[in-house]
């Protein structure tokens, strides 16, 4: 017997065995309701949904996640300091048990299969495994998805604030709009009735992803998403209102070249993120004219052409990306080292 | 074109709805086998039917509205898996949900389970060419045309798949 009819038989027994594969499988019987509430926000003509304004979020209530002011300002001697007490704490660190933990709580709060649900008055601090802390906000429905590899959790509605040290890509926040995929980082996340959010980064970086687009979120920066959209573009702490409003109008009412013409107007140095992030979003004559702006406030490095950023080459916009204020690229390793720990230790 | 579509693309939902009802079953058995976890089969599902409400208007009944659908929750789930291409590790998921759920048209016999889990066991590249073109019946251009290889990285990814799949189930 021939290897390659060997082969082929066993090929035949194979298919035979896929045919008998059922073409429909029964779903999860919620999975519609998910759905119905993303489409009251996302109707077949988009650009007439509007998020309610940062302020209604309630982000500075959050506790211990007032933003710093300058969140790398860490002098090189901290930072020696704080790698030194890596040593200390790292029994501690090692000691914590894996998976999700109910550390501390204040008020009811009902948590069965998965399912965790705040009162309108109570907070819960949730420990993740040995990677960090979520505390839980009144007004909360979240489910804990997953602890291994990977820690992953689905917030409905409500708001957290999330404090990981952990190598990248280990925590995930899943929302209705989008997922929330943690670099290194502490950030207050909320998900409004609708299912839109705003997320908050006070340091690091986080990642938000849906539709195979992102938005990376550094540290003092902020972005919106709404349900059947893109992740929406970040914006810093900093930035003008009419600027925000205007990228509002960008990413999720179709608010085109007006819209983008008022953030280029707008834009200053403090903005140079969100201007990396337009290049992809746009296109033409809009993306050159995005170009000419992000490169008035940091002029793309050497070797980082023109053409090269308008064909959108993904090793060029990297090393641009790299060299941006803000950027995690632009950090020397101690400070980076810096932020790391004492997100740890949960310091700053 | 259905009363269905037509009413959907006017923006009523009711409709949409139901053809939820009737279509979700396969959107979801072909985001279960592509993303091999339930969890991500859950939220790919769901993507795929809000951008499929997006996307309404610009289907104009050149094809049955399935296959329409079908090959845009296709679409959904692979740009998702590029995205998250750099995610090695499939989430052991956790949820209350099992892995599998009984079919609609009836119990799963257990070397049925076997294959599916083997499938689902698949490297995501193997898995996803084995499940377009053995499940679903795509050919290798289209498939290359979906999922952005050559034809022949395709058959060879078909290949690996189907070897794979014995060795799994003849354990």
């Amino acid at each position: 017997m021939s290897l390659a009819w060997r082969r082929k038989r066993l090929d035949e027994q194979l298919l035979a065995r896929v045919q008998t594969l059922p073409r429909e499988i029964r779903p999860p019987e919620d999975l519609w309701d998910g759905i119905a509430s993303r489409l009251s926000a996302a109707p077949p003509v988009p650009g007439s949904v509007r998020l309610a304004p940062a302020a209604a979020w309630g982000f500075q209530r959050l506790a211990g996640l007032a933003p710093p002011e300058r969140t790398w300002g860490v002098r090189p001697a901290l930072a020696a300091a704080l790698l030194l007490c890596l040593a200390g704490v790292l029994w501690l660190h090692l000691a914590r048990p894996a998976g999700w933990r109910v550390a501390a709580s204040s008020g009811p709060y009902t948590l069965a299969a998965g399912r965790l649900e705040t009162s309108a008055a109570s907070r819960v601090q949730l420990a993740v495994g040995r990677i960090g802390v979520v505390s839980v906000e009144p007004g909360t429905r979240l489910r804990l998805l997953a602890t291994r590899p990977e820690h992953r959790l689905l917030l409905e509605r409500g708001a957290i604030a999330a404090r990981i040290s952990a190598p990248p890509r280990l925590f995930y926040v899943e929302t209705p709009a989008a997922t929330a995929v943690d670099l290194g980082c502490q950030y207050a996340l909320a998900v409004d009735a609708r299912g839109g959010s705003l997320i908050h980064v006070t340091v690091g970086w986080v990642e938000l992803t849906r539709f195979g687009e992102r938005s990376v979120v550094p540290f003092n920066m902020s972005a919106y998403t709404l349900p059947g959209f893109a992740p929406g573009t970040p914006f810093s702490d900093r930035a003008s209102d009419s600027l925000k409003e205007a990228l509002h109008r960008f990413d999720f009412e179709g608010g085109g070249e007006a819209a983008l013409a008022t953030v280029l107007k707008q834009a200053k140095e403090r903005d140079v993120i969100t201007l990396w992030h337009l290049l992809a979003r746009t296109e033409g004559l809009a993306r050159r004219t995005v170009y000419q702006r992000l490169a008035v406030f940091a002029p793309p490095p050497d070797g980082v052409t023109r053409e090269q950023v308008l064909r959108l080459e993904r090793g060029a916009l990297r090393i641009w990306w790299d060299a941006l204020p803000g950027s995690p690229g632009t950090l020397p390793w101690w400070q980076r080292a810096a932020v790391r720990v004492s997100a740890w230790l949960g310091i700053l | 074109m259905s009363e269905l579509v037509r009413l959907a693309q006017q923006g009523d939902q009711n409709a949409f709805e139901q053809l939820y009802r009737l279509h979700v079953g396969r959107v979801y058995a072909l985001c279960l086998r592509l993303a091999g976890d339930a969890t991500e089969a859950r939220a790919l599902t769901q993507d795929a039917f809000v951008r499929a409400w997006e996307r309404l208007g610009t289907f104009r009944g050149d094809s049955e509205f399935s296959s329409w659908l079908h090959r845009l929750a296709v679409n959904v789930v692979l740009a998702d898996r590029r995205a998250a291409a750099r995610r090695e590790r499939r989430v052991a998921s956790e949820s209350d949900e099992p892995a599998y759920q009984l079919g609609a048209t009836g119990g799963w016999a257990p070397e049925r389970l076997d294959l599916e889990q083997a499938i689902a066991a698949l490297p995501p590249g193997a898995r996803a060419v084995f499940v377009l073109y053995d499940i679903e019946g795509y050919n290798h251009h289209e498939i290359a045309q979906l999922v952005g290889i050559a034809p022949g990285t395709s058959k060879a990814q078909l290949h690996r798949a189907r070897r794979l799949l014995r060795e799994a189930l003849e354990r």
